[in-house]
């Protein structure tokens, strides 16, 4: 049969992203390389390109020392992403990675910056446990390799077979069907048995000895240093923070009662006592019955004022804080308390009394 | 204990006389309903309304949902302490109907606040809403009630409760003489033949009126975890009366739990269902919190438990009396795995568990309960003009979490939803 | 929330009745208080007790911030 006399134009345009070792210049004494480009695939883009097919062309490779785009001044990755504009691309793939770290760092560096002042999507390969990985897999698309290159024909596989998808647009699936990592976000999906079914058989697994695979990861939570001690509570000026929704009767800011969206304040001053009738609880985990016969048992202003009469305590501030603790959204809370401490220091408070409920 | 419970399936209803069942085909004489609802002067008023799958149709003030049962040779009553006396039941012959529920679709006469006030949860018979809510996959009643001189919100909710078990019991009633779809037999008594024996514990909600369960009759708050064998629950000893919605069991899921079944159908075969343990959750303090779950962690051992399906219904603090439980049960020597629905906001960006303990190592999810949802308009919105916690108008369209959706906790795990990492 | 109030630098006596769990969290100067829906309560007592219990539940909380700590630990109040 005859050879067509026309040639297949290939739609969709490609950058790959390397590091000076991988682009042929050399290898750590070469980690100050400032970054450069070339039409066309390099080093292991053309095993890459030979993947790709007729799916997607390797328009360009633009690559950069190590040591300049890991911790390097801004411009340089301002001169990378030029160079990456300047090829037009769809999708930007950067990396085999593998373990390390520096080149990790790049590429996700590189990745996050394409998509985010270019809007172009992009993916990065390295092995899980590279260091960039935790620190960027929330904003940029990983896939996993091998820890060498070992794993390069692998890497090149899995990036072929991730890139032109997002090129044109497609939504991924599941991390674990689609062989990325996961970025931090849990979606529904829908499996063939009852959980119930499941849970029993992952029970059954463990009394057989079997290997079993919890669907819910147990999360690790982070340690914050404690702040020092005050020195002196007789000169200290506390503040009255609490999450157990307490307001003032009749509810005039309409705090929600399940996942808050604010938090308040509300005036204390001239009060020795929180009296009963005038506050009410917007909090829909408890009953409110105890708080209503005396508000104090949620925020304790008859005790705090006896300490300060009694010289213990320097005093405290004029308003107490309030948001509701119920189903309260972690992330949310967190941006709550962060006002919140942006607003104590602004009224030069010394310690906190949180109520959490 | 052996029990036979015989399926009847709706497929439709209608409003009509004489009250017949009949080739799937359920006929409600709307007076005798109401008559069975006004016998309580606490009731003062009663209107029917039919819901079915895939129609356009909203329900708010969805209260409890009721799979009717009934036992057609006495003495024994299904849904024992409310219909007959307090006896064991889970034993003889027992009557459903199977994909059909009474549901109870009122406002209550008193202003509640803090746990006791109400919170929306919409039934949605059709669109994206439907799978991820209760009642959606079968016929519903809907008993529209107005209070009458009830003595408190608590008094009302005995009325209301009292009522729908018995338009329950009189609907399946009518199944007698017919003949069954098909029948189950559940028997879990006999020697364990060397088969592990496995527990299923059951933690269910009671912190005061309106978040409260009923077992045999009587709530639940001041009881300690108690041992019950399957059959009673398929029978109705445990009858729910929380109406934190999302997260709420209906009795009709009570009835019919997917862990019960889950056990009952490998009974015999892979394992032994040595009991059930049901337990209260969301105890005041710590101390209470302990000593339920240690005691869950002993009875699990009296029983025998070489490993314990664990199960909760709630949120919120209760999460941390359910991995106390846990924790108290792997210590004593039995593994556990557990079903857990998760949080983390609408994006799964946050950590899906408020609470864990290290032991909790086998865990199936039930899916992320505040991702977002948007539902359409609807033709037909029952049981108000507009959402009781937010005020918008029923009729949509509405964007909220899953959890607004009627027992969407419970359905989330009967379907199967689960949430992955992306 | 107290993690975010200590990371912004402010010593926090965090009251709960669910000590533990701040604990897991990792709050650092954690107190004691009585039953969910009333931290600050006991109610069952005569009015002038429970007051005098409060105020000392307030002091456990004064002394919480004013002691040096390495991490999570839990300040209990004086027996009832």
């Amino acid at each position: 049969m005859p050879a067509a006399p026309w040639r297949l134009i290939i739609e969709m345009r490609i950058v790959h992203y390397l590091n000076q070792f991988f682009a042929g210049i050399g290898g750590e004494d070469r980690a100050e390389t400032p970054p450069d480009a070339r039409a066309g695939a390099v080093g292991p883009g053309l095993a890459l390109q030979q993947l790709l097919a007729g799916e997607a062309e390797i328009a360009g490779t633009v690559w950069c020392g190590d040591g300049l785009v890991a911790d390097g001044p801004d411009d340089v990755l301002n001169a990378i992403i030029n160079a990456v504009e300047s090829f037009a691309p769809d999708v930007v793939v950067a990396g085999p990675a593998f373990g390390a770290g520096r080149y990790g760092l790049a590429c996700a560096r590189v990745c996050a910056a394409v998509t985010r002042r270019l809007g172009i999507p992009a993916l990065a390969a390295m092995a899980p446990d590279n260091a960039a990985v935790e620190l960027h897999r929330h904003e940029v698309l990983i896939v996993p390799t091998a820890a060498t290159a070992i794993g390069m024909k692998d890497a090149l596989a899995a990036m072929a077979r991730l890139a032109p998808r997002l090129g044109r647009g497609e939504a991924l699936g599941p991390a674990a069907v689609e062989g990325y990592l996961p970025r931090g976000r849990r979606m529904n999906a829908r499996a063939a048995a009852p959980a119930s079914e499941r849970a029993l058989q992952l029970l059954l697994a463990r009394l057989d000895g079997r290997p079993f695979a919890s669907e819910v990861e147990l999360p690790r939570y982070e340690r914050i240093p404690p702040p020092p001690p005050v020195t002196d509570p007789a000169r200290m000026r506390l503040a009255l923070v609490t999450e157990c929704g307490l307001v003032p009767r009749g509810n005039p800011d309409r705090l929600e009662w399940v996942r808050a969206s604010k938090w308040l304040t509300y005036p204390i001053d001239g009060k020795q006592t929180l009296a009963p009738g005038d506050y009410e609880v917007a909090h829909g985990g408890y009953d409110a019955a105890f708080a209503a016969e005396d508000p104090d048992r949620l925020v304790p202003l008859d005790a705090v004022r006896e300490l300060v009469r009694r010289g213990e305590l320097g005093g405290v501030l004029d308003a107490y804080y309030v948001t509701c603790g119920n189903h309260g959204i972690l992330g949310q809370m967190a941006v709550h308390a962060r006002e919140i401490a942006a607003d104590l220091r602004r009224q030069h408070v010394d310690s906190v009394l949180l109520v959490a409920t | 204990m052996h029990l036979e419970l015989a399926a009847f399936l709706v497929r439709r209803a209608r409003l009509g006389a004489p009250a017949a069942y009949d080739e799937g085909v359920l006929t409600i004489d709307a007076d005798v309903v109401r008559s069975l609802v006004l016998r309580d002067p606490r009731i003062a008023e009663a209107r029917l309304e039919l819901a079915h799958p895939g129609e356009s149709v909203r329900v708010l003030r969805a209260l409890d949902a009721i799979e009717p049962l009934h036992k057609p040779d006495g003495p024994a009553r299904a849904f024992p302490g409310f219909l007959g006396p307090p006896h064991t039941v889970g034993h003889g012959r027992t009557h459903r109907l199977d994909g059909f529920t009474v549901v109870q679709v009122t406002e209550f006469p008193f202003p509640a606040s803090g746990v006791q006030a109400f919170e929306e949860g919409l039934i949605e018979m059709s669109g994206p809403g439907a799978a991820y809510s209760g009642c959606a996959d079968r016929v519903n009643l809907l008993l529209l009630l107005t209070p009458g001189p009830a003595a408190s919100n608590a008094d009302y909710d005995d009325a209301l409760r009292r009522a729908a078990l018995r338009v329950a019991d009189h609907l399946a009633a009518l199944t007698v003489g017919r003949a069954p779809e098909h029948v189950e037999v559940f028997d879990h008594g006999g020697d364990d033949g060397g088969r592990r024996r496995i527990v299923w514990v059951h933690q269910v909600r009671a912190q005061g009126p309106m978040v409260q369960s009923f077992l045999y009759g009587h709530e639940i708050s001041g009881m300690l975890p108690t041992v019950l064998d399957p059959n009673e629950l398929l029978d109705g000893a445990l009858v729910g009366g929380n109406y934190k919605t999302g997260s709420k069991t209906p009795t009709y899921v009570h009835t019919r739990h997917p862990s019960l079944l889950a056990l009952a159908a490998r009974h015999g075969r892979d394992l032994h269902f040595a009991g059930v343990i049901v337990a209260r959750g969301h105890h005041e303090n710590e101390f209470m919190k302990e000593r339920s779950a240690h005691f869950v962690a002993k009875l699990a051992t009296l029983l025998r438990a070489d490993g314990a399906l664990c199960t909760y219904e709630a949120t919120g603090n209760t999460h941390i009396d359910f991995m106390l439980t846990v924790q108290a049960l792997e210590r004593a020597g039995i593994p556990t795995a557990s079903v857990v629905h998760e949080y983390g906001g609408p994006l799964g960006e946050d950590p899906p568990l408020v609470d864990v303990v290290p032991e909790a190592i086998a865990l199936a999810s039930s899916g992320g309960i505040d991702r977002r949802l948007t539902l359409p308009l609807v033709e037909r919105v029952i049981g108000g003009d507009r959402l009781a916690h937010r005020g918008e108008p029923a009729r949509g369209p509405l964007d909220l979490p899953i959890q607004e959706l009627y027992a969407a906790t419970a359905v989330m795990n009967a379907r199967g939803a689960l949430a992955v990492d992306y | 929330m107290a993690k975010e109030l200590e990371r912004a630098g402010f010593p926090t006596a965090t009251v709960t009745s669910l000590a533990a769990v701040a604990v897991k969290v990792g709050a650092n100067r954690i107190v004691r208080g009585n039953r969910f829906s009333h931290p600050f309560g006991r109610p069952e007592l005569p009015p002038a007790e429970e007051r005098a219990w409060r105020v000392e539940l307030v002091r456990t909380a004064l002394r919480a911030l004013r002691t040096p700590v390495e991490g999570p630990t839990v300040f209990e109040p004086p027996a009832p």
